[in-house]
């Protein structure tokens, strides 16, 4: 009854505490939105401004033969190598200044003796000359340029093999010469025209979602998480010794104060979380269902405690302040890239994603992602329960193991 | 002076684990996180479907080729199945290869033979698809020479009695034998190749640089404790005066931050093969000055600890965010003189001296500890 007692008069300590603060913290709880709002912002620019101006490329022919000319034209005219990608023929002097000047990504250089080189099948090297500065872009070409190379060499050794069979077929040298130019020229043309060997569709993912709400869902998961750590954070409050000293003297124990905390972080973040959901399922006109909300508010309840429970056994375990700090944002961090919400989690190797399912944000997140996008009616709790309530027998653990040394 | 160091080792002493833990975080947390990306990356596939409707020996041999590409997990599933796990993006791309495929590449034919299925979501399409083109390229290629040598042979009345199967397997010989066709990558101001080039390839310094503002800022907290001292007032008393003290205390922590930083550079040279020039050391020291000067006007602004961290927290998210470290937006990112003027790192993470910087957060620590000699007077 005691300890009951105790935690409420912390509990309610707290909200006076907060109170407080009522100037500085909407101030604080707006911080996550603006920051994925910049990062939005940063991420529509990057791609609008690829858009409005695409990728330059340098080509230059040090060969200048027939063929050459017709690769370098071809790759001229047509965006084979890309939507995003603008090739302009130029001198070698021309393409080290413009990188130099930074106007140019990167530069393809087709060496001298290009073609005879090919034809006799004399191993190549195309070069790319990327812009120190850009490195992301340069990489990006050099990857253009290697499946180009990979389609050039193929064709390279079908030419060869009609090379060596016509040589057996005793033509004069003309005829054979003009035979290889045309079929030089049919195998660019071919390697070019590639992807039509594939009948590509677009398919979208079920039945209402799109990207927005997709990015949109990860936003709100990002912003509910940060808000969670801050509100936690501020709660904290630095006793000295002495004073701590005098508080175990009336039966106050480090747990008492952690579960205060903890009961405060959670009401508000709940409260907030469910807000946020609420708007996020509003403005992005998501397709949900009325049922759904009772499940949306349990995975937050559940999500917040399995966290606010981590940070709080951080809380307990570690006693300096500012290192408990830094293993807090670690795992907060690590939690964010488990939960799936900022790389899809079928793009991680094997070996992690058999360990993801046991995590509790893993599992908050599947099932946000089930109810708002893929429109389930149905969510697994056991497992997150589970996590939840051995976190909570955790703390209880840590934290006795801990008075228990402390006295 | 020698006061003041004696007495600023002595408080070290005391708590000599925190601060080395946060001296080390820039050197110990870069090198975590570029090799844990790199072998992540390493290790992660892109999981396909693959829908065989045939079981043909191209159509097999196909499928086994793209297996054992590193790039991807191949699933073989039906279609059926591979389009729902599509929609519910537990792959990311889905390829059909068509009854009637070993038909089609033996007769030259090359259009619409496999379909692919893609979503908004599919982030790794366009390599994989590149992958399976070129790798059916290559049949329909051969197949294509073969018959024109046939029809070759025809036209001039050869009597060689060559067969499809001969000419293709010449051709694989001559593919295989000579490595025909490199490619070669270099940067402009350099003439080796960069050892490897990755999709997220990390910007070691600018790593650093971030993990540096919020060990600097987290390493300041003395400031907070020491300003508030309820000895502050004795300063009218002793020989040094408050401006001397705070600025030689503030130099000898920038020593020692900067003892840290040519252990990092030397770490990164020798592990990450990092440049060294003289202009860089150069630089560097230009941004750690300026780095501790900022941190030190900031956490002069601070009464409590508490908002202070958080604060250094908010600031750290912030500069990583506008400096395009996080997110691989290095080159595309907003260009323009004013970059240099919001962003203290920018001149850094560009490899130039921090100059501008560098002279506001000077004026402001003179403003800060002058202003607060004459309120005292």
């Amino acid at each position: 009854m005691y300890f009951l007692k105790l935690v409420t008069l912390f509990t309610t300590n707290n909200f006076v505490q907060l109170r407080r603060k009522w100037l500085s913290l909407p101030l604080l709880l707006l911080f996550p939105i603006v920051l994925m709002g910049l990062i939005v912002f940063i991420i529509v620019h990057f791609f609008s401004n690829l858009e409005d101006e695409p990728l330059q490329i340098g080509l230059v022919d040090l060969n200048q033969s027939t063929e050459t000319e017709m690769i370098v034209s071809l790759l001229e005219e047509s965006s084979q190598l890309g939507d995003f990608v603008q090739m302009n023929r130029m001198t070698e002097n021309e393409a080290t200044q413009d990188i130099a000047h930074d106007e140019l990504a990167a530069y393809i250089l087709f060496p001298e003796k290009f073609t005879t080189k090919l034809y006799n099948g004399q191993s190549v090297v195309v070069t790319v000359v990327g812009n120190p500065k850009r490195p992301t872009e340069s990489y990006f070409i050099k990857e253009l340029v290697d499946s180009a190379a990979r389609h050039i060499s193929s064709s390279q050794a079908n030419i060869l093999t009609i090379n060596h069979y016509t040589k057996q077929l005793e033509l004069d040298s003309e005829t054979r010469n003009e035979i290889m130019l045309e079929q030089f020229n049919e195998f660019l043309l071919y390697a070019i025209g590639k992807d039509s060997i594939l009948d590509q569709n677009l398919r979208t993912n079920n039945a209402s979602s799109s990207p927005k709400q997709y990015f949109g869902l990860a936003a709100g998961f990002f912003i509910l998480t940060i808000w969670i750590v801050t509100i936690h954070h501020i709660l904290f409050k630095e006793s000295s010794s002495s004073i701590q000293r005098r508080m175990t003297l009336y039966g106050v124990t480090g747990l008492q104060q952690t579960i205060a905390r903890l009961i405060v972080t959670f009401l508000i973040t709940l409260f907030l979380g469910v807000l946020l959901f609420i708007g996020i399922i509003k403005i992005l006109n998501f397709d949900f269902n009325s049922d759904n909300y009772w499940r949306l508010t349990c995975l937050i309840v559940l999500y917040n405690l399995g966290f606010l429970l981590l940070l709080a056994v951080i809380d307990t375990i570690i006693k300096s302040y500012k290192v408990r700090l830094l293993v807090q944002i670690f795992l907060t961090i690590v939690t964010l890239f488990a939960s799936g919400a900022l790389i899809p989690e079928i793009y991680f190797p094997l070996y992690i994603q058999d360990y993801l399912s046991f995590l509790f944000s893993y599992q908050a997140y599947n099932w946000l992602e089930e109810i708002l996008l893929n429109g389930r009616l149905y969510v697994d709790f056991i497992p997150l329960l589970i996590t939840t309530v051995s976190g909570f027998l955790f703390l209880l653990g840590i934290s006795s193991i801990k008075e228990r040394v402390q006295s | 002076m020698t006061n003041i160091l004696y007495t600023r080792l002595l408080l070290w002493k005391k708590k000599w684990l925190s601060m080395l833990i946060w001296l080390v975080l820039p050197i110990v947390g870069t090198y975590f996180i570029i090799t844990i990306t790199d072998s992540l990356q390493e290790d992660s596939k892109v999981p396909i479907g693959l829908v065989i409707e045939e079981q043909t020996d191209i159509a097999l041999q196909l499928l086994n080729s793209i297996q054992e590409s590193e790039l991807v997990r191949v699933i073989k599933t039906t279609e059926e199945d591979a389009l729902y796990r599509l929609e519910k993006h537990e792959l990311d791309s889905v390829y059909i290869i068509h009854e009637g495929f070993e038909e089609a590449i033996l007769n030259g034919k090359r259009n619409k033979l496999l379909s692919s299925y893609r979503t908004d979501l599919s982030f790794a399409y366009s390599p994989v698809k590149e992958m399976i083109v070129s790798l059916v390229q290559e049949d329909t290629g051969r197949s294509k020479a073969a018959h024109y040598i046939i029809q070759l042979n025809e036209h001039y009345q050869g009597e060689n009695s060559w067969t499809w199967e001969d000419i293709s397997e010449k051709s694989i010989e001559i593919q295989q034998d000579e490595n025909l066709l490199y490619t070669a990558f270099h940067y402009n101001d350099s003439a080796e190749s960069p050892t490897e080039t990755s999709l997220i390839s990390w910007n070691t310094w600018g790593l650093w640089a971030i993990l540096s503002v919020i060990s600097t800022l987290f390493l300041s907290d003395w400031i907070i404790r020491e300003k508030a001292l309820a000895v502050s007032t004795r300063f009218s008393f002793i020989k040094p005066s408050h401006f001397t003290y705070f600025a030689f205390t503030i130099c000898i922590y920038m020593a020692l931050f900067f003892l840290f930083d040519i252990a990092s550079l030397t770490i990164f040279s020798i592990v990450l093969q990092e440049k060294v020039t003289i202009y860089f050391l150069v630089s560097l020291l230009s941004f750690r000055i300026m780095l501790t000067l900022l941190a030190f006007s900031l956490a002069h602004s601070f009464k409590s600890s508490g908002m202070y961290y958080g604060m250094a927290i908010v600031i750290t998210l912030i500069a990583a965010t506008i400096s395009g470290v996080v997110l691989p937006v290095n080159g595309f990112m907003l260009k323009g003189p004013w970059t240099e003027i919001i962003n203290p790192l920018d001149a850094f993470l560009n490899e130039r001296m921090t100059v501008l910087w560098l002279l506001i957060s000077m004026i402001l620590v003179l403003l800060i500890l002058t202003r607060k000699e004459r309120s005292n007077a």
